[in-house]
């Protein structure tokens, strides 16, 4: 089992954002920037999952799963256009969007997202 | 339902809120981590093999005290994957909820 992205500290869960185990892994994120509106804040997050995934050995060709949670279900078409222009649409993994409360009142979204790699 | 479902290594547990809703949402993360704990050792595993975990809150403001029973709880060397959103739980009185999913073994 692998482990990316330790978070610790005060004021902060201890939690890791990505986990791989054997051909499996997930990521899941908020943006670390909370300032930028919901396009910037779901680029971040992507950008952290080709990260954690690219660590893990897999890459977002490989999807299988996405959460997405959103604070405003009116952010959807916006969150759309920027996923879309993300995925790889031959290899696009099944998605759910809901709308819910993050931790931060800042937080427009989060993503989890699960994938598959070759196994070590 | 099921509290509990084993696949291959792969083992889901059901939701946990806590059985005594008459605490703050310290006391209920704190049963709740418990009963995690005594159904993945009835499972054959443990904390430090948990994949991820989902934490529903009814109220995001009790993120900070729940966080304190969660760090207290959790092996910081093996941490799981962890979301964390609000949206209403099953009854008014229940403050929190837990779903992790962990592996049995290497």
């Amino acid at each position: 089992m692998e482990r990316y992205g330790l978070v610790h500290g005060p004021g902060r869960p201890t939690i890791c954002l990505g986990l791989a185990h054997r051909d499996w892994l997930t990521v899941c994120s908020t943006a670390p920037d909370r300032s930028a509106g919901i396009a910037g804040q779901t680029r971040q997050i992507l950008s952290i999952l080709d990260k954690h995934l690219a660590e893990a050995g897999s890459d977002r060709s490989k999807l299988l799963t996405a959460q997405i949670w959103l604070k405003n279900m009116s952010d959807y078409d916006a969150v759309n256009t920027v996923w879309n222009a993300w995925v790889d649409a031959d290899n696009a993994p099944t998605r759910s969007c809901v709308s819910a409360n993050m931790s931060k009142p800042e937080s427009l979204i989060e993503i989890r997202i699960t994938a598959a790699r070759e196994e070590d | 339902m099921s509290s509990c479902v084993i696949h291959g290594n792969m083992v889901y547990l059901a939701g946990i809120t806590a059985r005594d809703l008459s605490g703050g949402v310290a006391a209920q993360t704190k049963e709740v981590l418990e009963t995690i704990e005594a159904r993945l050792a009835e499972a054959g595993t443990d904390m430090r093999r948990i994949l991820t975990a989902q934490v529903w809150l009814s109220d995001m403001a009790n993120v900070a005290a729940m966080n304190a029973v969660w760090n207290d709880w959790v092996d910081p060397e093996f941490p799981p994957s962890r979301a964390c959103v609000s949206g209403a739980l099953f009854c008014p009185e229940a403050l929190v909820e837990i779903v992790v999913t962990a592996v049995i073994g290497e």
